[in-house]
């Protein structure tokens, strides 16, 4: 894998003058994807810096699902390349995806497995041998707070549940990069906190975590990078700080995607026109 | 609110067709197939009008009709499923009458290829009895009320028997009753298979039938078309109490259906402690996906009862084979067995559905994920081939025949494991979602699922044909024959799922992203 020099366009360029610049954690250039005649993805540049908290935020159909996917090695792009550490993910699909966990959005999982043999299941396709997988899986479903419902089919888990069941899968062949698609929807406070606090110390270790949401205050709280994306291209991208200005996020997000409606009508809708 | 109904039905059908090229160039196949059926049925009714054969129109009205029911009754469970995109929990949160709901539910049912042959078949029977205006004017009410006996009844067993099917007890007892419908069915297969279907015990069994609820409407064509007013009038009126009556029960399933929405989970999942087949297979990745597949076999009706029908679909030979001593029947009981069983796994990723990510994201090997999966279906063959393969030589097939049926059964279950091998990762077509009633089949996908089958099944015959020659010369005969059919049958098919695989499993890694695509865009 050779390293092109320079930091092409719309890349964050952060402020790291050490000796090697390591490549980036994940690296999207020029992602497009069609469908039909709907280009859902247009010519994408993304940089996600090793050890970043990178948040993806955008109106829904911006695109952010295909981009990750496509990230992931889930959906195949009709131009561009997407490069993990260095790896690209489509033509070392084995290499790269072992150095990925995902948490795809809107897709199933095996859910008439326990919670334990879906876990479980996850690690033995990755390869990890028995006893690996015999040490992680009941840590991770400790950490998660799924040890009461390890014995319960996924199929009766909550949407909280399912999420975190299938954070433990992403997690448990150790990734260097983690991708999440919106992680946070659907969630209770009480288990959005445990996912966080997991994602955090992940991050920590040095791992790396990119996440969609449209969730804006949550993105600010704790992500440290951000991408604005919207009709498939990046808007805007860089530390969370530096895309958002002085003012919040939402705002500079309104202003880069665009108008809000004014709510005209709809007056009977209001119970009092009875 | 019946047209709207309908509406919506035809609707969903046109955009069903939108969706891919698959799917028209699918129902274009099944027009052309199901079209010639239906055109030489329809001429050979019209032809009846014009001969002065009394007694065999009303003969051919009435056990054709009969079949016409028993088809819409039995098929959709047997084989092909019904249509969910008008199933009646979608429309709980609707503020629509029930009786008309019923109705238009009913009659929407009529709209796609089934039902508008069935309407075709009708009106070539009220044209067959068309021997007076009265004659006429009866068979058309009879048509209508013949017509509405199918739909209803074909909407009473679906629900009925998903309902059943959601508990674990009702899954066991549909099998056995499963097997003694097809014990029940081998009589009449095996008199007519020997012959029996002279011309006097054909009318004697039209007029058996035309006194049972099968054959009501139709027997008031018959006898209208023979001029014997009292009969026609009395069955004419059976029949309308019939679909009265189904009608009714439609609507009572309808009501409990709407009012208590079927929970998503089979409810009796409870707690299964440990980790099953996952602990007792390799930890490997092929290991892995042999346990997700034996788990699912086990666990989701859409995987077990198949299953069950395929082990036991063999023994229906068996009545036949006793009945009329027919050896055919015995030697084809594992070849049914095997084929069956291997020609079975073509669509084994379509059952996945998106989850199938799990593998993609994974980075699995491909021959991993091949041959993993056919784990349980290889697990049932070793039970079920071998013991037809025994059983005809203990009810009396020549025991110099067994090595021959049992070197045709074994490539007949591998090659069908390559051509599964491959075919899994080329094309999917849609099958019931998890969870969903496994007696649904995907508007508009009819055809496409046809094409996938007709395809499969072809193929893996012609990669048996070596060893079907020298079984077939070994029935006829040869001495040699038998054991030469033993070696060749299980090197070809060795070969074959060696091949398979290898082909399969590039496949499998250079489009599984298309293929979850392809899954994607099945939901």
């Amino acid at each position: 894998m050779s390293q092109p020099t320079g930091t092409p366009n719309g890349s964050p360029a952060p402020a790291s003058p050490a000796a090697v610049t390591p490549e980036p954690a994940l690296r999207l250039r020029g992602l497009t994807r069609r469908f039909g005649s709907m280009v859902a993805v247009d010519h994408l540049d993304l940089d996600v810096p090793r050890g970043s908290f990178y948040g993806l935020v955008g109106p829904n159909g911006a695109g952010k699902t295909t981009t990750l996917s496509m990230a992931t090695g889930l959906l195949r792009p009709d131009a561009g390349t997407a490069e993990v550490l260095g790896v690209d993910v489509w033509s070392d699909p084995v290499a790269a995806k072992s150095r990925i966990g995902v948490l795809p959005d809107g897709l199933r999982l095996f859910d008439r497995l326990t919670g334990r043999q879906l876990v479980t299941y996850a690690g033995l396709l990755r390869g990890l041998g028995r006893d690996l997988v015999a040490e992680r899986v009941p840590e991770l479903l400790a950490a998660l707070g799924l040890v009461e419902a390890q014995d319960k089919l996924v199929i009766d888990y909550s949407a909280g549940m399912t999420k975190k069941v299938t954070l433990a899968c992403a997690l448990v062949h150790a990734p260097r990069l983690l991708v999440l698609d919106e992680p946070f929807e659907a969630v209770d406070p009480v288990s959005a906190r445990t996912i966080r606090g997991i994602l955090e110390g992940f991050a920590a270790s040095g791992g790396t975590v990119v996440l969609s949401s449209h969730v804006m205050e949550l993105v600010e709280r704790i992500c440290t990078d951000v991408a604005i994306i919207a009709a498939g291209t990046v808007r805007a991208a860089g530390h969370l700080d530096q895309v958002r200005g002085g003012g919040s996020l939402e705002d500079r997000f309104l202003e880069l995607v665009g108008g809000v409606t004014a709510v005209e009508g709809l007056a009977w809708l209001r119970t009092s026109s009875d | 609110m019946v047209a709207h109904l309908l509406r919506l039905k035809l609707v969903l059908l046109r955009n069903g067709l939108r969706r891919s090229a698959a799917a028209i160039v699918g129902m274009v196949v099944g027009i052309l197939y199901g079209g010639t059926l239906l055109v030489t049925a329809i001429a050979g009714l019209v032809v009846l009008r014009f001969r002065d054969d009394l007694p065999l129109t009303e003969a051919v009205l009435v056990i054709g009709g009969a079949g016409l029911v028993l088809g819409w009754a039995l098929l959709p469970v047997l084989l092909f499923g019904t249509d969910p995109t008008l199933d009646p929990t979608r429309f709980a949160t609707f503020a629509v009458p029930e009786r008309r709901l019923a109705a238009g539910l009913a009659l929407a049912g009529l709209v796609g290829l089934p039902g508008v042959a069935s309407v075709l078949l009708a009106l070539a029977g009220v044209v067959a009895a068309s021997r007076s205006l009265p004659a006429v004017v009866v068979s058309l009410l009879a048509a209508a009320l013949g017509v509405g006996t199918c739909v209803l009844l074909s909407r009473i067993v679906t629900a009925a028997a998903a309902s059943v099917l959601s508990s674990r007890r009702g899954r066991d007892l549909a099998g056995i009753g499963g097997l003694a419908l097809l014990l029940a069915v081998g009589p009449v297969v095996g008199t007519v298979g020997t012959g029996g279907a002279d011309r006097a015990s054909f009318q004697q069994v039209a007029h058996v039938l035309q006194w049972t609820p099968l054959g009501w409407p139709w027997a008031a064509m018959a006898e209208a078309a023979g001029g014997r007013w009292p009969t026609a009038l009395l069955s004419l009126a059976l029949a309308a109490g019939l679909a009265g009556v189904l009608f009714v029960l439609w609507q009572r399933v309808l009501v409990s259906v709407l009012r208590n929405p079927r929970p998503q989970s089979g409810g009796d999942g409870g707690h299964k402690l440990g980790l099953g087949l996952f602990a007792r297979l390799p930890a490997t990745p092929m290991g892995a996906v042999a346990a997700r597949a034996g788990t699912y076999w086990v666990r989701d009706p859409r995987l077990n009862f198949p299953g069950l029908m395929t082990a036991l679909l063999p023994a229906g030979l068996l009545v036949p084979a006793l009945a009329s001593d027919s050896h055919l029947a015995l030697a084809g009981m594992p070849l049914a067995s095997a084929y069956l069983i291997g020609w079975g796994q073509h669509n084994d990723v379509g059952y996945d559905s998106t989850a199938f990510w799990m593998h993609v994201s994974s980075g699995l090997d491909g021959v991993s994920d091949r041959l993993g999966r056919l784990f349980p279906s290889g697990f049932l063959a070793v039970v079920c081939v071998p013991t037809y393969a025994v059983l005809g030589p203990l009810l009396g097939l020549p025991w110099r025949l067994l090595p021959a049926t049992l070197g045709v059964a074994v490539t007949l279950l591998l090659n069908g494991f390559a051509v599964a091998c491959v075919a899994s990762a080329v094309k999917q077509y849609a099958v019931p979602a998890p969870g969903e009633n496994p007696f649904t089949s995907r508007p508009g996908s009819v055809g496409v699922t046809v094409a996938v089958q007709a395809i499969c099944g072809a193929a893996v015959v012609a990669l048996s044909l070596p060893a079907l020659a020298l079984g077939v010369a070994a029935w006829l005969g040869a001495g040699w024959a038998p054991w030469a059919a033993l070696v060749v049958g299980p090197v070809v098919g060795a070969g074959a799922l060696l091949v398979g695989v290898r082909v399969g499993a590039g496949l499998f890694e250079s489009r599984q992203a298309i293929l979850l695509q392809d899954l994607v865009n099945m939901r």
